[in-house]
């Protein structure tokens, strides 16, 4: 019986419910880690937010490749295309948040993490064990990509974007309460982590950077998608109105 | 016998049954994960009908374990609900207990109970 409310219970062996805007359907109350998981990482999980802006990315390498391969070789100008498309889509994800918010809800964070528990029964704890050789492995990558490889290799870009990309990803898998998003989180994060130091195997630097960017394009818009179809099938479909009182 | 020489599985009995009911505990985990959540975002991540969830949030609001509050937004109607420090500290509790249990029963071997005191 404790069992019952107790983690570990996947994706898989608790299929979400087809219709959850059916006020006839009533089903059993999910398990407490997956309320857990979407309750807190609500907004991260509202994927059409920033998966355009990975496809745009992604695209964009694309096109420059084709047309003016000179951009992907400099060591500014990749970076900065991909910082400039986060800031021009702040439209684009307020209006999207604002969608998200009209169909599923409004939920606030608490102040500083407030009251907030750690973790369920079971969940994978974050102590100073794991944390330690997180941050060793950590800075021995920033070592490596920003001061390694600029002055060992002709590439000059340290690829800031794909390593805090990475990073969180790698954060991501440690914490994720599913094996399978532990999983995807961990091999996208070690893809991210793989792809800066390309450097240390190719010197051709419009390869290196079209792979930089191109991989960190295509994870964010797979992610955003990913994330997306995880909140509609708890939520359900994406459809404003339904703001109601009880 | 001491409370730690119990039939772990009986302690389930102590719990505290307003929380220990799976919706009113998924509510509370998700109030619990959040500083506050509106009506549809409870509702649809619970998987309850609109009335169980009313039904289960004025219990556990009676119970001075959630604040409700009902506000107007551009004329609409907006419910949103909030764990308050009696509800955090009492969740906090319910999960301590049920992970006490939980390593009782992960130790307790059935001819303990049979065991004589």
């Amino acid at each position: 019986m404790i069992d019952a409310y107790l983690i570990g219970t996947d994706f898989v062996s608790t299929p979400m419910s087809a219709s959850p805007l059916d006020d006839s359907d009533a089903t059993a109350p999910r398990p407490p880690n997956q309320v857990q998981f979407f309750t807190r990482h609500y907004h991260l999980l509202k994927g059409l937010c920033y998966a355009p802006v990975g496809g745009v990315l992604l695209l964009g390498m694309l096109g420059m490749l084709l047309v003016r391969p000179g951009w992907v070789a400099s060591s500014d100008i990749p970076g900065l295309f991909a910082l400039g498309l986060l800031a021009a889509s702040a439209p684009w994800m307020w209006y999207m948040h604002r969608r998200y918010e009209a169909a599923y809800g409004r939920v606030r964070q608490s102040e500083g993490g407030r009251g907030a528990r750690s973790g369920l029964i079971g969940q994978p704890s974050f102590s100073f064990l794991t944390f330690g050789p997180l941050l060793l492995f950590g800075l021995c990558w920033i070592a490596v990509t920003m001061v390694y490889i600029p002055e060992r290799t002709p590439i000059q870009d340290e690829h800031y974007p794909v390593i805090m990309g990475g990073w969180l990803l790698f954060l991501g898998g440690l914490r994720a309460p599913f094996a399978r998003l532990r999983w995807i989180y961990g091999l996208s994060g070690a893809l991210l982590f793989g792809v800066t130091l390309l450097p240390l195997v190719t010197e051709n630097v419009i390869l290196v950077q079209a792979l930089n960017y191109g991989l960190l394009g295509t994870i964010v818009a797979g992610m955003g998608l990913y994330h997306h179809r995880l909140l509609v099938d708890v939520l359900g479909p994406l459809t404003a109105g339904e703001r109601h009182i009880r | 016998m001491s409370e730690n020489d119990d039939v772990p599985f009986e302690r389930l009995a102590e719990l505290n049954k307003l929380i220990h009911e799976p919706a009113r505990l998924s509510i509370l985990t998700a109030l619990s994960s959040c500083g506050r959540a509106d009506f549809p975002f409870l509702r649809r991540l619970t998987g309850l009908t609109k009335g169980n969830l009313s039904s289960h949030l004025s219990r556990l609001e009676e119970a001075g374990l959630v604040d409700v509050e009902k506000r107007f937004e551009d004329k609409t109607p907006v419910t949103s609900v909030q764990l308050n420090e009696n509800g955090r500290r009492t969740i906090a509790r319910y999960w301590d207990e049920l992970q006490s249990l939980r390593e009782q029963a992960d130790t307790w071997e059935a001819d303990d109970a049979d065991r004589p005191s």
